[in-house]
């Protein structure tokens, strides 16, 4: 190899040395998005299967709350199933994450109904509900818009709800949402930045 | 190099074979249309899941597919039935500003010489008011009517939720 070739590797090398220290000063790129500053939520009580939970019972960890209802066959399972997904990869760490699903529906869904529901993906996860009134209260604290939509002939109805992912930071604070159809291995990504922050 | 060539084609199998939903994927022809990669999302029902009353219309699922249509003209699918549901609804989900919304459609259009995924997040086959819960593993079977292609029936496993 001539002097001229040794000379171009090694500034080509130097440049991409220089890329990668520069891109590691830059704060890491979220795939949902980032809320900053963190914005205060406030807190709500509603019910579990097994008796009354409160939000900021879970301070201290990383709460990720999906509003939806049971009756959904595809929106509501794939996300809670990628949230499922993505915390199995984050292994011993998942403890940090708590995965809190509220049903906007509690005509049809009893707060066992929800529980049961949510634990299914994951014996983890907590689903919730509330009498009509306190959902919608809740459903507007966090900027979640739901509507029962008129039953058919049959009276099987639909709801239409925000598709989000809210994510919380351990003070309570809003710190991240994910739009639906986000793969597991970017909401894992997501996480571990989360948890470098904490 | 051949090798490499090699490799990387054993890999990307590997990779395609990894992202595929499942095994005992069912495929079926008929009078030019094809059906593939059809599943059914596991579910309870709602009786055996702690809740005291039943609500109406019990649990539900949804059934997912692809159809290709490899016939000379565009075909519809009109309607689904399967004794697993007390109701089959077609149904199509859409967002709108982040808002998820589903609802019943009156068909679905599967263009010639192309195919049309009922997925998560799009169309989707209802099941209403389940009449049995819907294990992973087993399977359900499932009739579908097409405009000109007619009734086809089959079996789909049900998947994890």
């Amino acid at each position: 190899m001539n002097r001229q070739a040794i000379l171009f590797f090694g500034l080509v090398l130097l440049f991409i040395a220089a890329l990668l220290g520069y891109q590691s000063l830059l704060p890491p790129q979220m795939n949902g998005s980032a809320i900053e500053p963190p914005a205060a939520m406030g807190d709500f009580t509603l019910q579990s299967g097994s008796g009354d939970v409160t939000l900021s019972q879970f301070q201290g960890q990383y709460v990720i709350l999906y509003f939806g209802y049971t009756s959904c066959p595809d929106v509501c399972p794939t996300t809670l199933a990628g949230l499922r997904e993505a915390l199995s990869r984050l292994g011993d760490k998942a403890s940090q994450f708590q995965v809190i699903f509220v049903s906007v529906d509690p005509g049809r869904d009893s707060p066992a109904y929800a529980s049961t529901y949510a634990s299914r993906f994951n014996s983890a996860f907590l689903g919730l509900t509330g009498s009509a009134e306190t959902i919608g209260v809740v459903a507007k604290q966090f900027g979640i818009f739901y509507k029962l939509n008129p039953a058919d002939a049959s009276g099987f109805y639909t709801v239409d709800h925000t598709a989000s992912v809210l994510v919380l930071n351990p003070s309570g604070s809003l710190v991240l949402t994910w739009p639906y159809g986000l793969q597991p291995d970017q909401l894992e990504e997501d996480m571990r930045v989360l948890l470098k922050k904490k | 190099m051949k090798k490499i060539i090699l490799i990387a084609v054993a890999f990307t199998l590997l990779l395609s074979a990894c992202g595929a939903p499942a095994a005992e994927m069912v495929s079926i022809t008929q009078n030019g249309i094809e059906i593939s990669q059809a599943w059914v999302r596991a579910a309870s029902m709602k009786s055996e899941m702690g809740a005291e009353t039943m609500p109406a219309h019990g649990a539900v699922s949804g059934a997912f597919m692809l159809i290709k249509n490899s016939n000379a003209e565009a075909d519809l699918l009109l309607k689904a039935s399967s004794d697993a549901a007390e109701m089959v609804q077609i149904h199509e989900t859409t967002m709108q500003a982040g808002v998820m919304s589903m609802a019943e459609v009156p068909g679905i259009t599967i263009p010639t010489g192309s195919a049309v995924e009922l997925k998560p997040g799009s169309y989707h086959i209802m099941l209403i008011g389940l009449k049995r819960e819907l294990k992973q593993g087993e399977t359900i079977s499932i009739n579908l009517s097409f405009q000109n292609a007619g009734d086809i029936g089959f079996e789909i496993p049900a998947q994890m939720p």
